[in-house]
């Protein structure tokens, strides 16, 4: 009899133990912030009220240093207009070229500042024109990706997150590779899988490469650190960014005009 | 104070402590500070396993969900933790008879058995916690690392924690 209850007990303990690790891991696998933020939205509204409140205080302290941030942002805007400017009088720029996206400006409620999936709320949402998959990016740094969307605000995962990888290339060559943070620091990524042939060097500029829909070609994120060979056909660059992410107050959440079109053709084709 | 509500009692407090520590102590993106492995330990050791678990598993999702976490995560490492810190106990401490209400505290036992077994608890922990927190997507190097500045300085602090809250009768 005693037996029997101790078997009985065993199996209940085991059975409790799978059933919870199984709950877990689903959990864990069905990326749990962004599920959270579904499912927990009511709370999430009474929580942005409350981060609006308190970073409209903090922001009150960081006027001077935003200020300097916006100024040095439209000294290069306007040192960009008058390339443009330049290059339109040239009759280089046609009409293909411009206006390729669209911008919406947005500035972040709620950043969380140092954890290993990072993300953002923005006060902008699909009233705004905000759909999940849009870039979030500024003049010189790669903010996240649009991960979903209320009526007032949008949840961003961050680019400070292990998950994200961004199309990227050394500007003086053009070597393309794959840009993602690298868990440590929040001013380090990783350029990997640049061809074992390329003459990338320290200090050499990192853009973003433009294939993909969600990220504009060009913006300048960070320059290379350190080049580590690895074994095989490819090396490994460490990126020292121009932006910690965590500081950043104004943004911009870009998508590209006609993307599902572009989507749709990336698409195999169905047999 | 009774012995049980003191402990719940506890509970309350380090649960409390775990949140606002978490939402507002930031040491960087590679430590992460939790107190969870010390709330399984001080666990009563005569409860049905079972119970354990489900304990430490509401106890992790309570803390997933209030400190901007993964979902899932300590949950998950919590009832890992559960399953089997009854069974460490006794080849660490060599210890078959205690009361109902034992805890494993640095008074009660001696610092190097207590030592051993809060770092092996640790241990499994953040193996667990490390391992899903995106082991594969960050290098083996980084995930090393952090697996073993967390181990270390979550000992450091569950000491500091032990010895104050429970070296005195």
């Amino acid at each position: 009899m005693v037996s029997r209850s101790r078997s009985y007990n065993m199996l209940l303990t085991i059975g409790v133990f799978l059933a919870l690790e199984a709950i877990s891991i689903v959990m864990i696998v069905s990326n749990g912030l962004l599920q959270r933020y579904l499912v927990m939205g009511g709370i999430r509204s009474v929580q942005v009220y409350l981060w609006q409140q308190s970073e409209g205080l903090r922001d009150y302290f960081k006027l001077r240093t935003h200020n300097q941030a916006l100024q040095q942002e439209n000294a290069q805007l306007r040192a960009r207009l008058a390339q443009i400017e330049y290059l339109q009088e040239d009759a280089a720029v046609t009409a293909e070229t411009e206006g390729l996206y669209k911008w919406i400006p947005a500035s972040i409620i709620k950043n969380t500042p140092n954890k290993q999936h990072n993300y953002l709320i923005l006060n902008r949402g699909s009233n705004d024109g905000v759909e999940t998959e849009m870039g979030v990016v500024t003049h010189n740094a790669i903010v996240g990706v649009v991960g979903a969307v209320s009526e007032h605000y949008c949840y961003v995962i961050s680019f400070l997150n292990p998950t994200q990888r961004v199309s990227a290339m050394v500007s003086d060559n053009s070597d393309i590779g794959l840009l993602s943070w690298n868990g440590t620091s929040p001013r380090e990524a990783t350029l990997s899988h640049v061809p074992l042939s390329s003459a990338a060097a320290v200090g050499d500029t990192v853009r973003t490469s433009g294939f993909s829909t969600i990220y504009p070609p060009d913006i300048p994120v960070g320059i290379v650190s350190s080049v580590d060979a690895v074994s095989g056909m490819y090396k490994d660059l460490t990126v020292e960014m121009f932006h910690d992410v965590r500081n950043l107050k104004y943004v911009y959440i870009v998508q590209r005009h006609h993307h599902q079109e572009i989507e749709e053709l990336s698409k195999p084709p169905a047999k | 104070m009774p012995a049980r509500l003191r402990q719940i009692v506890l509970y309350a407090v380090m649960i409390l402590f775990q949140i606002v520590i978490g939402n507002s102590v930031y040491l960087g993106p590679v430590v992460y500070i939790c107190f969870i492995p010390l709330l399984v330990m001080y666990l009563p050791l005569d409860q049905k396993p079972y119970i354990s678990m489900l304990i430490a598993f509401g106890l992790g999702l309570a803390i997933d969900i209030f400190s901007d976490g993964v979902l899932g995560l300590n949950a998950g490492a919590a009832t890992l933790l559960a399953l089997l810190y009854k069974p460490l106990f006794y080849p660490v401490f060599q210890k078959n008879n205690y009361s109902k209400t034992y805890i494993p505290t640095v008074r009660e036992s001696d610092i190097w058995h207590h030592l051993l077994y809060l770092l092996i608890l640790f241990a499994i922990y953040f193996l667990f916690y490390i391992a899903f927190d995106g082991v594969a997507k960050t290098s083996l190097l980084v995930s090393l690392t952090r697996y073993l500045i967390c181990i270390a300085v979550n000992l450091a602090i569950a000491i500091a924690f032990d010895v104050t809250l429970f070296n005195k009768s």
